[in-house]
């Protein structure tokens, strides 16, 4: 830790003297570049998967917005996690990928405004869970004095704790280690796509996890093939993610709304309950009060639920050249998805002459 | 509480509906999807409504002060009520403004929008209550009707009825606001008719900050 900080406080002295230099990339964060250089190791890509809602069926809220926000939290986990400068590439996936070298998968458990808990797993590639652990936060006001223009996340520490927990794994694992999860996770896509050849490369440990009984050669064609369609499937993944990244900056505004509002109303009728049951005459003036304070709020979420839908059902035409061939999908992301997926299985299997084989 | 009972009610009514002889066809449900626009020689007018309420309320409030049977502060308690009835007619006037109604309408869910208020959404498939701390929701089909029940803080609450017309060219839809401090609630009816919408030259949205916005030609680029 403290070599760690001394080398960060020697490249921060020597970035200071050299400001006549190359002009630093601005859109990387000062701090993730220095980390860059110190964790000069191997890197892990992420696969975040869109999250799953997992309210009580008896808890009350709105459908819109969970349907929202279990897109929206998976990119504010992975700005937090590309700002750290820990990883490689992070992205945001539909549905899970057998070809993660680090897959997370997170669960909505609540999400009033005032209160976030998420229940996160994340996995490498072997099958060994690195972090398997619920997250609450709860906002204060402190939290909600924002201005429009400068808009903070108010549950942010527990994204962070995400984050910082997935580093401290990472670091206990030395860079064999490292470069096995990414070997395995390479396998485990090319198992997936041609069980009967590759999956042999791959069993079962004691411990459930995935262990390499060998690894094919270097120059095996088949092999290189496999991993250019994997290239080829991170090339549609980059463009899922950036219809996730475009939801999220549709979304910063409203979502950040109705939390405040959620919060707002959720404070001031517990502050209503401790005061006396006070059965006076009512006003109009009240009762448009309570009904506006929940007119808004409905409007706002209408907002989020036409985002939502948007996202399912509207995402733009997606053209793909792969190798001279031009491939058009349309529908849902997640329709894209697997559509994108079986695309690249059957020119894997026309090229070999052979019929789909089935995943086991 | 209340809204637990009125689960219970629309429960009851769904256990009631199956003790009838079983329907040789399965039961259709009415079909509100389209666009919908007030059929104002039809609709009730809230000012009028109100005006009416007042004027009867009052002069019989007055006759029964003049009999002088009655304890003064009762009257004053009637008067301050019809006061609060009052005010309930102009809340409801205020939440039944909508000119027109967008239904979709699937097996699942019916979306009704309404323009300038937000829309009023039923999940079609369970019986359940949606909302939070600020309001809480719960909706379906009771019968031929379908019905949205909103219980709002402070003892308010909304009911909106949506019947379709036998020949299914009038859509009326009943707006009841209620408060746990006034003695009796105020029902609007607004009657709509369908009409084929054309496409907007505007594109309009509604932000919390500006609220609903609207700009010319954008929708044709």
């Amino acid at each position: 830790m403290i070599k760690t900080t001394t080398v960060l406080v020697v490249l921060m002295f020597m970035t200071s003297c050299s400001t006549s230099g190359p002009v630093v990339d601005s859109a990387v964060p000062l701090a993730a570049k220095l980390l860059r250089e110190v964790n000069r190791g191997q890197v892990l890509n992420v696969n975040i998967v869109e999250f799953e809602s997992g309210l009580a069926t008896e808890a009350v809220t709105f459908d819109a917005v969970t349907a929202a926000e279990i897109r929206y939290l998976p990119v504010v986990l992975r700005r937090v996690l590309q700002d750290s400068g820990n990883w490689g590439a992070i992205r945001v996936l539909p549905a899970e990928s057998r070809g993660s070298e680090l897959q997370i998968l997170g669960r909505v458990l609540a999400s009033d405004g005032v209160e976030l808990s998420v229940h996160i797993t994340a996995t490498d590639s072997t099958g060994r869970v690195w972090v398997d652990k619920t997250y609450t936060d709860y906002a204060y006001d402190h939290a909600y004095g924002f201005a429009q223009a400068s808009l903070t996340e108010p549950f942010i520490n527990l994204i962070h704790s995400i984050a910082h927990d997935s580093l401290n794994t990472r670091l206990k694992l030395s860079d064999p280690e490292l470069d096995r999860l990414l070997d395995v996770a390479a396998l485990r896509y090319a198992a997936d796509i041609a069980p009967t050849v590759f999956g042999s490369y791959l069993e079962s440990g004691a411990d459930g996890s995935l262990v390499l009984t060998g690894l094919p050669s270097r120059s095996d064609p088949m092999f290189a093939r496999v991993n250019r369609i994997r290239e080829a499937e991170y090339v549609f993944v980059d463009t899922v993610d950036q219809e996730y990244t475009g939801l999220h900056e549709r979304m910063r505004v409203p979502y950040a709304f109705w939390r405040r509002y959620s919060y707002d109303l959720l404070t001031y009728n517990r502050a209503i309950s401790r005061v006396s049951e006070d059965q006076s005459a009512v006003t109009f003036e009240e009762m448009k009060t309570v009904y506006e304070r929940y007119q808004e709020s409905r409007m706002n979420e209408d907002e989020l639920r036409e985002m939502a839908a948007a996202f399912d059902a509207e995402v733009s035409e997606t053209v793909f050249e792969l190798e001279g061939t031009v491939i058009n999908l349309s529908g849902s992301i997640d329709f894209q998805y697997q559509e994108w997926r079986q695309i690249l299985r059957e020119i894997y299997s026309l090229e070999r002459g052979a019929t789909i084989e089935e995943s086991p | 509480m209340k809204l637990i009972a009125i689960l219970f009610s629309l429960l009851l009514l769904c256990a009631c509906a199956t003790q009838q002889p079983a329907p040789v066809a399965a039961k259709v449900l009415p079909n509100l999807s389209g666009s919908w626009e007030v059929d104002y020689a039809m609709s009730e007018h809230p000012n009028d409504k109100l005006k009416y309420l007042y004027e009867v309320t009052r002069s019989y409030l007055q006759q029964q002060v003049s009999r002088r049977d009655q304890p003064p502060g009762i009257a004053k308690a009637a008067m301050a009520d019809l006061q609060g009835v009052v005010d309930l007619g102009r809340l409801a006037e205020l939440i039944t403004r909508a000119s027109v109604l967008t239904i979709e309408q699937s097996d699942n869910q019916i979306v009704v929008s309404r323009d300038g208020n937000f829309s009023l959404v039923c999940d079609l498939r369970e019986i359940k209550v949606t909302g939070n701390d600020l309001g809480r929701e719960i909706c379906g089909w009771n019968g031929n009707e379908l019905i949205f029940h909103v219980s709002l803080p402070d003892g308010l609450s909304v009911n909106h009825r949506l019947i379709l017309s036998d020949r299914a060219d009038r859509l009326s839809m009943s707006t009841t606001v209620r408060s746990e401090r006034i003695s009796q609630p105020f029902s609007i009816n607004r009657v709509f008719m369908p009409f084929e919408p054309v496409e907007s030259e505007f594109d309009c949205e509604y932000t919390l900050e500006k609220k609903r916005t609207c700009r010319l030609g954008t929708s044709g680029q």
